[in-house]
């Protein structure tokens, strides 16, 4: 179960015990939260992205525990949107057991918050995790010691190789036996508490890991050295970035693509040889509506859940192996200048993936300028429900190796209209935010950890996807063939009408009326573009038919126009309720969909302009 | 070594917990390209730091004889 973000909002059990995890950031909290209650929470190897509160019922040796995942913090002084967050929690709910999550080799640094939570008198158990890197980097732990020296029970695990996970269920329930029921309370005063005992906090942190730690003598990741000196060359480095992210995109392609056409085929055979047959008996209006309505429009969208799960999968193990931080390092300077930082840039190549949780991510900034900016970008990152549409118009219009080039070039203007956007507003949206950023050794990503976060983000793209589809579909399909009667989709029917009503807009750009049903329903998402055009034309998109009538009817100079748009415009209902939510200001958000418009159609406009002048046609 | 943080609270506060604060030694490793950010090692942890930010952190050289690793 998710919960929004308001601490004192969340749905509690009375007489449940209540046990909330804590933990810096990159210190593979989520991981433990996930492996513990084999819920499908998202794992963010980029600070803080954890935002919600993820909160999942456990059962430890036949008790019912509430297990709450709270958002990485540096420090519980600290003056994060998270730390605060995680303040508010702490002085509004009754925590039964604080399970502190350090990272082992980064003890050094880490056990600050531990001692933190302890100066709080909060009953706590310590895990230190990444067991397996505290020994790679030969970090020694007196564990024994260290329980002692803090007076908490202490364990060394690893959750990504779940390593230690049954001896930390046990130690958990453990301690929330041993406590005295009806003990735990809110905490009160905890500035003032945490404020009083600062001045001890460095003197006892240095007294107890002298007794308790042992640092290697010499630095000893010598692959993260080794790879840095390439990967974050100052000249070499981003054009390897560059390639890295040209071969992930090429092979991404190269694999989905197939696949993508083999599971539409199967879908259209479906509905030909079964469903048709099934329903002939069923009345003609009600047989259109499901066959060529809601089996075709979702069928044609589905097709393309296999390039969705590999593109996640290849960023999750970017984002898992320590690279994307590297990312944010090598554009930090370019980002700068455009009055941006490297964290922006970073969570613009997530919106490639999805424009939402991009936006959501932006929570890691504090300035409110900086923020609003990034805001105002993300949206132009070319995310996978408008690659659908691209990848299929290209393959109608274009020859296999053109094709490849148009959606390259869909990619380069998509960066084009961000920058272009940050150089006209950072005036207006300024930031002086400091910018220091964690860069975490190279690491491996696990098969099943990367494997389960892509499933999740196709169960989560196709539980939005499908709502939309549905609702976009059906009105199409219904504006097509109303009033009763009217031959479907033409001048007469409803969608004839809306199409007319804004050829005087459209017609400059090259979008003909049957083309605007499908943009005016691409405002809720962009994922029933497709579909509509499916419904629109009444040809399935995988049998190759509607990429004939398609061809038929619009010329390609028409399918670039559209295209340039369907880029550029609002992405998606969706990601406008959420930069109003974020951002909390209608006029911010008004701003941002009309911004996003205007640019649409200028671009759309000059294209489609020159390319009549020069004689395209 | 670092000796003293110029900085205001909330970024003392972060600087902190990664570890640099007074009498810390950190170690540069190298300088971002087009005056990019700095990359940094304090103890156990690498970071990247702006050089607007890290030029308000001040710090002394210590000698390399004594420079723990």
């Amino acid at each position: 179960m998710t919960h929004g973000l308001d601490a004192a909002g969340l749905t509690l059990v009375p007489g449940q015990a209540t046990v909330a995890v804590v933990g810096m950031p990159n210190t593979g909290k989520s991981t433990l939260f996930t492996q513990l209650t084999s819920a499908h929470a998202h794992i963010g190897n980029w600070p803080g992205l954890t935002v919600d509160l993820m909160q999942a019922e456990l059962n430890l040796e036949g008790r019912s525990v509430q297990l709450v995942d709270l958002p990485g913090i540096y420090d519980l002084r600290g003056h994060s949107e998270d730390e605060a967050v995680v303040r508010r929690f702490l002085e509004s709910t009754s925590v039964d057991l604080v399970v502190v999550i350090l990272n082992a080799s980064q003890i050094d640094r880490q056990l600050r918050l531990a001692l933190q939570v302890r100066q709080l008198g909060l009953p706590a158990l310590l895990l230190l995790n990444m067991a397996d890197e505290a020994r790679r980097f030969g970090v020694g732990i007196d564990l024994d010691q260290l329980a002692r020296q803090l007076e908490l029970p202490v364990l060394l695990i690893s959750a990504k190789y779940r390593q230690g996970l049954a001896q930390a269920r046990q130690a958990i329930a453990r301690e929330l036996t041993a406590a005295v029921p009806g003990a735990a309370c809110p905490v009160r005063d905890l500035e003032i508490r945490l404020a009083a005992a600062d001045d001890d906090l460095a003197g006892s942190m240095e007294s107890i890991l002298r007794a308790a730690v042992t640092f290697p003598a010499q630095w000893r990741d010598a692959l993260t050295r080794r790879l840095d000196r390439w990967l974050l060359h100052p000249v070499l480095g981003l054009p390897i970035f560059f390639l890295v992210m040209a071969l992930m995109f090429q092979t991404i392609y190269a694999l989905g693509v197939p696949m993508q056409g083999a599971l539409g085929t199967l879908i259209s055979n479906f509905s030909q040889y079964v469903l048709s047959p099934l329903l002939v008996s069923w009345p003609p209006f009600l047989r259109g509506f499901i066959i060529d309505g809601l089996v075709l429009g979702i069928g044609t969208v589905s097709a393309f859940l296999p390039v969705i799960f590999l593109f996640f999968l290849a960023m999750g193990v970017v984002e898992d192996s320590g690279y994307l931080s590297r990312a944010a390092f090598l554009m930090d300077a370019f980002m700068e200048r455009l009055g941006l930082d490297g964290r922006s840039f970073v969570l613009s190549l997530m919106g490639f993936g999805c424009n939402v949780p991009a936006i959501l991510g932006t929570r890691v900034m504090r300035s409110s300028g900086l923020r609003l900016l990034s805001m105002l970008i993300i949206p132009f990152s070319l995310c996978s429900a408008r690659l659908n549409v691209f990848l299929f118009m290209a393959s109608v219009f274009f020859a296999p190796r053109q094709a490849a080039l148009v959606i390259f070039g869909l990619y380069l203007l998509s960066f084009g209209a961000a920058i272009l956007t940050a150089l006209l507003f950072k005036g207006r949206f300024a930031s002086e935010e400091a910018l220091v950023l964690e860069l975490p050794p190279y690491r491996l990503p696990t098969i099943p950890q990367v494997l389960r976060r892509a499933w999740a983000e196709v169960r989560h793209f196709w539980f939005w996807a499908r709502r939309f589809i549905i609702f976009g579909v059906v009105s199409i399909w219904l504006l097509n063939n109303l009033p009763l009667g009217v031959a479907p989709a033409s001048a007469q029917s409803l969608s004839g009408h809306l199409g007319e009503l804004l050829q005087p807009l459209l017609a400059p750009i090259g979008i003909n009326p049957r083309l605007t049903v499908a943009l005016v329903f691409g405002f809720i998402a962009k994922e029933i573009v497709l579909g509509g055009l499916a419904v629109i034309y009444g040809q399935t998109a995988s049998s190759g038919a509607l990429g004939h009538a398609l061809a038929s009817e619009v010329s390609w100079v028409q399918a670039v126009s559209f295209m340039l748009f369907t880029l550029l415009y609002t992405p998606c209902l969706s990601t406008v309720a959420v930069i109003r939510t974020e951002s909390k200001r209608l006029g911010f958000t008004i701003f941002s969909v009309l911004w996003s418009l205007i640019l649409a159609w200028l671009v759309s406009f000059c294209f489609y302009q020159l390319a009549w002048l020069v004689g395209w046609r | 070594m670092v000796t003293v943080l110029g900085v205001e609270a909330g970024l003392r506060h972060r600087l902190e917990a990664l570890g640099i604060k007074p009498g810390q030694q950190v170690k540069v490793l190298r300088r971002g390209w087009w005056s990019g950010p700095i990359h940094l090692r304090v103890g156990m942890t690498e970071l990247m730091l702006r050089r607007v930010d890290a030029a308000r952190v001040e710090i002394c050289a210590v000698d390399p004889g004594r420079v723990a690793p």
